[in-house]
């Protein structure tokens, strides 16, 4: 299943998805249910409590009977004290656990997908699955579970006990329900638009501050300072007409439910007053009723609130379990086959077709073998296919046909942690996860003690450079901003592979520029990382490829040419023009041509 | 913000008015309410007299005789509160109205304020301050100040409404009232100590959900690697930790909810129970009517949420104030390079550029250039050429004024920039950086960034001329292709001739050159330099840079050490009679 192809799952898909991860917990669930239930129970029972102490106390001037209404309305007030904090607690236990299970089991499942899925999924939205969405759902889990348990007992609770006092007085209060319940709708139609509103005109008024903040010093080259404040006026205007809409909307809206609020306790009064010596009606029922009529009020207007959480809460939890529904395209086999060890380190590419989408094959026909040990440099445009080469040997991809092996053995049969343990490579950006120079190498070993990392680097020839760094071994790094610089980088990224002392391992060549310092430290290192090993490097040099024992050339999808370096520029063909192209440069500027701009 | 608030100042005297009638029309219906009650029971102390019964009952007998005496008292009481209701719900509305736009004209205001404020700082200013920072001051400070003052007014009514039912409540009976109110006080001290609580709980959760997106993105950017080296569970065992983390925060918060939050109802239902038992027997002995106990009830309702509210502002003021104090010391950071009273205009020339005796520094003590004089006449192309940190960046940077130097002058075409019009001398001085910064425009609007008025055959010379137009026409929507959207990425060398078309539209005297080349590879650099030989053409430029065969473009060799020039001449003759011109040299070598 494609990323595309989640659009189409049912609504209720998230929900159900929801429900399965939430069974095993069905005692907890039941717990805060139930404390839930018996809180709204206890804060309904209370009014009753101040309709006998009206009715059978003051009205009847019984001092026992105004004490028993007293003593049950402490009681019922601290039981619903105590409900409240046992469901507050028990509600949001089962939302956070349930969220922190689903957060590492999607977690767990991006890890499983295969290369091709995120060649197609942006890193933002996945983020975004991670937090927003996650969010959303804790708030349906929590606080719209608990409105809407809260606020449905509360409105059936009240209206039975409303019409068990009076079911006259009851339908005269209740009649202002109707006109409520339609404005609030109204009013959150529209609201909900002019909030979104808000929202868009808040991310303009954020973007352009981001936008000209970290580009301040192109805004002043190019003297754009007052254009710049004078468009910032306007998406700041239009943010703030966009807050006062949603103003001028409560503006109408609040004094019609206050309006009628009054109105409620004006009919309660009326009516209950004419049939007060009748009767139904009593001191303590209106008493009671204008209590109860907050507990009418607060639930409709809770509700509404609701049904735009559960909204953006289902919409979450069909994107979250939308993104766990989708398979990956490269999978382990069910029974893996042994490699025989020790690996010898042989590759083959049996007839291997493959494209990244079905339409533009990228590799078509690709036959070849590589020996153990033999250093082989891929040359070629880009485009050409020599890093989808490079990545169907890692088993990034599996061939559209045809197949590669390891050893005589298909890569389909071989174990993810066996072929892993093989096939290693060094990617062109010199990679680094946050955390010290230190874990960074034994992320290529991870049961390497930090001696046997250092001995590693020691081995490589770049001990003296890592103890350079500020804090040695110790110095902390981040992926995105650090303090190495582009060949430092590299040279972590070989010690790391260097640790891993994989018996077959792919190196996609650096096209950026080193600075003086390093590239002499890692010409070595890579000499050392490369000896003793199958190696198949992605080269963008030619001086590259002139020091490998075979290059092969790959031009539109397959292997034109195929020999030493000598031999290839003594047959004249396409390797030998870009190698006399490359040395006459040479002679002029020193320069070192790429075979291609951009790489992969 | 004083500024501010007395620009507002007829919306806040508005908004006074209608707090004052919100809460004489909210007080209004608890006391009809008792009245009607009374009326009905008739209880000893009777309908006509009983608390307020001189201002309620002509006010009743008015509207009867409105009718025409069709309608009797109760009638009469219900069109009352009816009215009281309608007036109520007005002025809440207006007074709402007229807080919230106050706080958002004032966040509006500040928010301008600052955007143009940064804008109008110089260098130094962006040289220690973080765009993230800058960022947050924009939106979370300026956010919790609007909430902080949106709330003062909305206490104020609250508080108006309080004391009045208070002094209701004393003069029906002060006992009752003192003893039914006492655990308000106790209310609003658990309100603030719960959101001073509260507030650092979620910040973290607001931390480990930053740290999450911190790991999901690292995880994937480096998808293959962990692929690579089969480093999955270590992956997952990262993301565990955080989560952990969220989970145990998110229960801190809970934890504090679940031990104030019942707090909120438990303690107005104490203040209710001593108006059922004390506020009962008193109705008993006939000091209180049934009517004023049951207003005793409503207006103990009415005063939870203005409490609350209150708790809750006095909790957000220690923040607010912070984020002011933040939001200020941008606001009143003045610019370091700032125009003179009288600027000229850059008078008719071809760009002659004049360093003098010139000396600077970014930190005080710490000179980058010593006394640096160099003369580059119109129209040659020179390069500056030294180790790192000798200056010659900086010297690329005073040109166009975004710093000011200590002592010496520099002029173009002979007048002191310091005396030039800054829109005009920066219009005329075009630089290329290293570190290209395209916007999120189209690629349009980004070669025209400092020439909106340019035409469009006008850019497309200019592309042209940097060898852009060519990739340009290509991409799916031509010169409308917005840069970074749908997957539209320019590689290094492709933004660099962007930004090389964008500085050549504004046809600038001066072109620079700073290290525009050294972030591309070898391939990409001829075909940046071909581009460059031409924009060059005739025009007085300054290179900067680390490669070569960049290098070879000038006409001459600047060889700069420690601040200051220590050799001048064409390649081939700093070649022959300065060694150190061959050390550098050699150290470049290694890098192009």
């Amino acid at each position: 299943m494609t990323a595309r192809a989640r659009t189409a799952t049912p609504r209720g898909f998230g929900l159900t998805g929801a429900i399965r991860m939430l069974a095993p917990r069905w005692p907890a669930v039941l717990i805060a249910t139930a404390t839930l239930c018996l809180w709204a129970g206890a804060s309904l029972g209370a009014p009753v409590a101040i309709k006998h102490a009206v009715d059978d106390g003051l009205f009847n001037h019984d001092r026992v009977a105004l004490f028993r209404a007293s003593l049950a309305f402490g009681l019922l007030a601290l039981s619903a004290y105590a409900l409240q904090g046992l469901s507050t607690y028990a509600v949001a236990a089962v939302g956070q656990r349930f969220m922190r299970d689903l957060r590492v089991r999607l977690f767990s499942h991006l890890q499983r997908l295969s290369m091709s899925f995120y060649d197609r999924e942006s890193s933002g939205r996945l983020v975004a699955r991670m937090t927003a969405d996650m969010v959303a759902i804790t708030d349906l889990l929590n606080s719209a579970f608990t409105m809407l348990v809260q606020a449905v007992l509360l409105l059936v609770g009240t209206t039975i006990i409303l019409f068990y006092l009076s079911w006259r007085l009851s339908l005269v209060s209740l009649s202002v329900v109707p006109p409520l319940a339609v404005a609030t709708i109204i009013f959150r139609a529209y609201s909900g638009r002019a909030y979104d509103a808000v929202r868009d005109r808040i991310a303009d008024v954020l973007v352009q501050m981001q936008e000209t903040f970290s580009g301040m010093r192109v805004v002043q080259a190019y003297a754009r300072e007052q254009h710049n404040i004078d468009r910032f006026a306007e998406i700041n205007e239009a943010n703030y007409e966009a807050n006062l809409r949603t103003t001028r909307l409560s503006a109408m809206y609040i004094p019609f439910t206050e309006w009628l609020g009054g109105a409620a306790i004006a009919l309660i009064l009326y009516f209950g007053g004419r049939g007060i010596f009748g009767v139904e009606s009593s001191v303590g029922t209106v008493a009671a009723f204008i209590i109860y009529l907050g507990f009418i009020f607060f639930p409709i207007q809770q509700l509404s609130q609701v049904y735009d959480q559960v909204q953006s809460g289902a919409a979450a939890l069909n994107k979250v379990f939308g993104l766990l529904a989708v398979e990956p395209a490269v999978r382990p086999p069910d029974a893996p086959a042994a490699l025989s060890m020790p690996v010898r380190g042989r590759i083959d590419l049996a007839h291997v077709s493959f494209g990244y989408y079905a339409d533009v094959p990228v590799l078509r026909d690709v036959d070849l073998t590589i020996e153990p040990g033999q250093r082989v440099a891929l040359v070629g445009a880009t485009g050409a296919g020599k890093s989808t080469i490079a990545r169907l040997i890692m088993r990034f991809y599996d061939p559209t046909g045809g197949h590669v092996s390891l050893d005589g053995r298909n890569l389909r049969e071989l174990s993810f942690a066996d072929l892993r343990r093989t096939i290693t490579m060094v990617p062109q950006e010199g990679f680094l996860f946050s955390g010290t120079i230190l874990e960074n190498v034994l992320f290529g070993r991870p049961d390497a003690s930090p001696e046997e990392a250092m001995r590693a680097c020691r081995e490589l020839g770049i001990d003296d450079f890592m103890q350079s760094l500020p804090e040695g071994y110790e110095t902390t790094v981040s992926y995105r901003g650090s303090r190495l610089s582009a060949g430092e980088k590299q040279l972590v990224s070989l010690a790391r592979a260097f640790l891993a002392d994989p018996p077959v391992l792919i190196l996609d060549e650096a096209t950026s520029n080193v600075d003086p310092g390093t590239e002499a430290l890692l010409e070595d290192a890579m000499r050392r990382l490369l000896s003793g090993r199958t190696t198949i490097v992605v080269a963008h040099r030619l001086s590259t490829a002139e020091h490998m024992d075979r290059v092969l050339v790959v031009d539109a999808g397959r292997v034109v040419e195929d020999g030493s370096h000598r031999e290839l520029v003594a047959r004249g063909g396409h390797y030998a023009a870009l190698y006399r192209q490359w040395s006459s440069s040479q002679s002029h500027n020193g320069a070192t041509p790429a075979t291609d701009g951009t790489g992969p | 913000m004083a500024r501010c608030l007395r620009a507002e100042w007829p919306s806040l005297v508005i908004g006074l008015l209608f707090a004052l009638i919100w809460s004489g029309a909210r007080l209004g219906i608890p006391i009809l309410t008792a009245y009607t009650i009374d009326h009905l029971v008739a209880s000893p102390r009777g309908s006509k007299g009983g608390l307020f019964g001189g201002v309620v009952s002509p006010m009743a007998h008015a509207v009867q005789w409105g009718s025409g005496h069709h309608l009797g008292l109760l009638g009469a009481l219900a069109i009352l509160i009816l009215g009281f209701a309608g007036v109520q719900g007005l002025a809440a509305a207006i007074r709402r109205y007229f807080a919230m736009r106050t706080s958002y004209r004032m966040e509006a205001d500040l928010r301008g304020g600052l955007y143009n404020r940064v804008n109008r700082l110089s260098f130094d200013y962006y040289d220690r301050t973080a765009t993230g920072q800058l960022m947050s001051r924009g939106s979370a400070d300026l956010h919790e100040i609007q909430q902080f003052v949106v709330a003062i007014p909305i206490n104020l009514a609250a508080l108006l409404m309080a004391t009045g039912a208070f002094f209701v409540m004393l003069r029906v009976h002060a006992g009752l009232a003192f003893s039914a109110l006492c655990v308000y006080p106790l209310v609003l001290l658990i309100t603030v100590r719960f959101f001073t609580r509260l507030f650092p709980a979620t910040a973290r959760v607001q931390q480990g959900l930053s740290d999450l997106s911190g790991v999901v993105e690292e995880n994937i950017a480096g998808a293959r690697l962990v692929r690579a080296f089969g480093r999955e569970d270590h992956e997952i065992g990262k993301l565990q930790r955080v989560a952990d983390g969220i989970f145990r925060n998110n229960m801190e918060v809970t934890r504090l909810r679940t031990i104030y939050t019942p707090l909120f109802s438990l303690l107005p239902s104490v203040g209710q129970l001593v108006i059922i038992s004390y506020g009962g027997w008193l109705v008993l002995q006939g000091q209180v009517t049934i009517g004023q106990f049951v207003m005793f009830m409503q207006f103990l309702n009415m005063l939870i949420w203005p409490v609350q509210m209150m708790g809750e502002q006095i909790a957000s003021g220690q923040r607010a104030i912070t984020s002011a104090a933040r939001v200020w010391n941008v606001l009143r950071e003045e610019p370091t390079v700032r125009e003179r009273p009288h600027a000229r205009s850059l008078p008719a020339g071809r760009g002659e550029v004049t360093f003098d005796h010139v000396q600077f520094s970014y930190q005080t003590g710490r000179p980058v250039l010593h006394d640096f004089s160099l003369r580059v006449p119109a129209g040659m192309a020179v390069a500056l050429v030294g180790p790192t940190g000798c200056g010659k960046s900086t010297v690329a940077r005073l040109l166009p004024r975004f710093y000011d130097i200590d002592s010496g002058k520099i002029s173009i075409d002979g007048v002191d920039i310091r005396d030039l019009k800054l829109q005009e001398l920066r219009r005329n001085v075009g630089l290329v950086f290293e570190d290209t910064f395209l916007f999120s425009d189209s690629l349009r609007n980004n070669i025209a960034y400092g020439r909106l008025e340019a035409h469009d055959d006008e850019i497309q010379r200019a592309a042209q001329l940097a060898q852009a137009a060519e990739f340009i026409e290509q991409a799916p929507g031509a010169y409308d292709t917005v840069v970074g959207e749908q997957g539209f990425s320019l590689s290094g060398g492709q933004r660099q001739r962007i930004a090389i078309a964008r500085a050549v539209l504004m046809q600038p005297r001066v072109l620079i050159l700073d290290d525009a080349t050294s972030s591309v590879d070898a391939r990409m650099e001829e075909e940046i330099r071909s581009a460059l030989r031409r924009v060059m053409e005739g025009r007085t430029t300054i290179i900067i840079s680390h490669r070569l065969s960049t290098i070879s473009l000038a006409d001459q060799v600047v060889l700069m050490d420690q601040g200051r020039v220590a050799a001048i001449g064409t390649h081939e003759e700093l070649l022959s009679k300065s060694s150190a011109y061959g050390e550098v040299l050699g150290q470049l070598e290694l890098v192009s």
